[in-house]
């Protein structure tokens, strides 16, 4: 009296664990119960839940995370180079139940490769359209944790360079004997045998120390399509593809390579498209580039002979007349490796950009102001450079020395009047 | 001069028929939003000898959108003002290579002005009479955030021989503006009345706005030449 339901459209990403529920099973009981009708029963089970996959043998950490092992994963997706990793291996698939479902029950698990299924009536399913493996019949059900091993190339179903993609259905089934109440659930394999077409590489240019580069596709229409980009100072072919620069997980049909790269050295450029299984198309053509150095605004000022210092030093540059100071080279790593770390120091820095403008213009042009700048920003030099060469705590510290020998020799001088005279 | 003439009449009556509309809640601040372009002249400090502004952006101008707003201190015979203001100014150019030609590289330059403004407005014949016609003239200070990009989007940093020069920093200036006002109003005496009583908005305007900025340090010598004499359009709202 139940029917089952076909599955809906293949979506790599959504979720994979199907709880069947067939509305017309309501129905039928509806009918059935009043009229004392004796009748096959059908629901989802109870407090069931996916535990984890487990390699056997030969697959025993060698599975992907992609084929969803861990608990209440959602998603288990079996890519074209999984096809070939786990082909003559088996896998130790555990669901649960628990608690369990009240009364005498028995179970079965089944499953079928994709374009497949078994019948799930009662707990001794069989194949519906010719293929359906039955690792277990007709168990009662004494435990609340179930294990079951699976091959892998009867879920799969074979040839991994089919070039198929469809969905191998694993089914746990519980039928109650005295009510021949039957429950199920299926979890999808989503198995994607089918690797993109490859994309075109059309265009690379070449930028300082930096490329662009951009592609066609026409022919992966799918959603999820991805993109890789390989990139090495040698020609490469697929099989080197480990062995070179990547850029991977693009969505656009152009990206900017703009960092590792040297000017001056020829660079080979593939691309290749990669789907939603990770399954990835073969490389595209190859082209070269030979990044360069540019000029940009910035630069083309500078190297002109433009007088803006840059940057922020206000009263520093002011007052020091030139930024290549070395004293501001100090108070600039001050800033940048002291200050900038810490959100006390870039609370100073911020006002000090927000008020020091208007002092470095005011000092700018006075030559006399600017010497009692820069004498009076000798402390802080000092300060900035004992502070960079023993950090932040060493150089709290041997401030504090230097305070408690002032103290010291104060102390001594209290107490030694004639070495007050020779302090002074 | 005539047809000037004809239209001065004809808006003087225009905004007249709405006088009535100007019973309103009290004035105290106007919101100007502006849009122009603007080119500051960063090439003039080299005197020619070298352009890389108009090298990496040609002779185009930098889009710069700008919000000022003021408090109204006096309403008598017109309306003085103190307000601030900001904006946002960007242009894309493209980097040379050694040969001096333009390359794939997109570089840009952004700037960011922070104005303090003293203004006045001549809005009495449009307070009084209905005309829809409000002259106003700006002066104050500006302080101008700017930085350069390099290919990689980041703050361009030019090399001389070891140290590094970074192409960002703040110039310092001021600006003088003078604009004119038309009174939106003047078109909808009863939608007018709506936004004043459901919004508070006493009076909208369209302007005009022609400014004179310069932001080089006072003539320090040593800064980057941002002045321009720039126009400005855009929408007011007196609140």
């Amino acid at each position: 009296m139940f029917v089952t339901r076909p599955h809906p459209p293949r979506s790599g990403w959504t979720s994979r664990l199907r709880l069947e529920v067939q509305p017309r099973l309501f129905t039928a009981l509806a009918l059935a119960i009043p009229l004392g009708i004796a009748g096959t029963a059908h629901a989802a089970i109870p407090n069931f839940s996916f535990v984890g996959i487990e390699g056997v043998g030969t697959l025993d950490g060698q599975l992907d995370d992609r084929l969803g092992t861990t608990k209440n994963a959602d998603k288990h997706i079996i890519n074209i180079a999984d096809c070939t990793t786990y082909a003559g291996g088996e896998i130790d698939v555990t669901v649960r139940i628990d608690p369990k479902p009240t009364g005498d029950w028995q179970y079965a698990v089944a499953y079928a490769p994709p374009g497949k299924t078994c019948s799930t009536t009662d707990a001794n399913p069989e194949a519906v359209d010719g293929q359906c493996y039955v690792p277990a019949a007709q168990r009662e059900l004494t435990s609340t944790s179930v294990s079951f091993v699976i091959n892998m190339d009867d879920l799969i179903g074979g040839d991994c360079e089919s070039g198929n993609e469809g969905d191998a259905t694993l089914y746990v089934i519980l039928q109650n004997t005295s009510l021949s109440e039957v429950k199920f659930e299926s979890i999808i394999f989503d198995v994607d045998l089918k690797a993109p077409a490859t994309p075109t590489l059309s265009e690379v240019t070449s930028g300082d120390a930096r490329f662009e580069a951009k592609w066609t596709d026409t022919s992966n229409t799918e959603d999820g399509i991805e993109y890789a980009v390989y990139y090495g100072d040698a020609p490469f072919g697929d099989d080197d593809v480990d062995a070179v620069d990547s850029k991977t997980g693009i969505t656009t049909k152009s990206i900017a390579i703009d960092s590792g790269l040297s000017n001056d050295i020829t660079y080979y450029v593939s691309v290749a498209a990669r789907d939603q299984a990770d399954n990835e198309s073969a490389l595209s053509n190859q082209l070269e580039v030979l990044p360069a150095s540019t000029t940009d605004f910035w630069e083309g000022y500078v190297s002109a002979g433009g007088k803006e210092p840059g940057g922020f030093c206000f009263i520093a540059t002011a007052a020091y007349g030139t930024p290549l100071e070395a004293e501001l080279g100090t108070l600039r790593r001050f800033r940048d490796e002291m200050l900038m770390g810490s959100a006390a120091g870039r609370t100073i820095v911020h006002g000090y950009y927000q008020f020091g403008r208007f002092w470095a213009s005011y000092i700018a042009d006075k030559p006399a102001l600017r010497s009692v700048v820069r004498v009076m920003l000798v402390p802080l030099v000092w300060f900035a450079d004992l502070t960079l060469a023993l950090g932040p705590e060493g150089a709290l510290l041997a401030l504090l020395a230097v305070f408690g020998v002032y103290r010291h020799l104060r102390r001594r001088a209290q107490v030694h009047p004639l070495l007050v005279q020779e302090l002074r | 001069m005539r047809p000037l003439a004809i239209a001065v009449v004809a808006l003087t009556g225009l905004g007249l028929t709405s006088s009535s509309a100007l019973a309103e809640t009290p004035r105290t601040m106007m919101l100007e939003l502006h849009g122009g372009a603007y080119s500051p002249a960063v090439d003039s400090e080299l005197g020619g000898s070298a352009t890389p502004w108009r090298d990496t952006f040609g002779a185009g101008s930098m889009t710069m959108l700008r919000m000022h707003l003021d408090y109204e201190l006096w309403q008598e015979h017109g309306t003085l003002a103190i307000g601030a203001g900001f904006g946002y100014g960007w242009i894309d150019g493209k980097a040379r290579n050694e040969a001096g030609d333009s390359t794939g590289d997109s570089v840009g330059f952004n700037l960011m002005p922070l104005q303090l403004s003293l203004v006045y407005r001549w809005d009495w014949a449009a307070v009084k009479h209905g005309v829809p016609l409000v002259p106003y003239g700006k002066v104050g200070l500006t302080g101008a955030i700017w930085w350069a990009t390099d290919a990689k989007n980041s703050i361009s940093n030019a090399r001389v021989g070891s140290a590094g020069r970074e192409g960002q920093g703040l110039t310092l200036g001021w600006h003088a503006a003078v604009g004119v006002m038309f009174l939106l109003d003047v078109f909808s005496e009863s939608m007018a009345i709506g936004f004043d009583n459901e919004a508070g908005v006493n009076n909208s305007y369209i302007f005009v706005e022609f400014q004179h900025t310069s932001l080089d340090d006072f003539g320090s010598g040593a800064s980057l030449v941002l002045s321009d004499d720039a126009l400005s359009f855009g929408l007011a709202f007196e609140f």
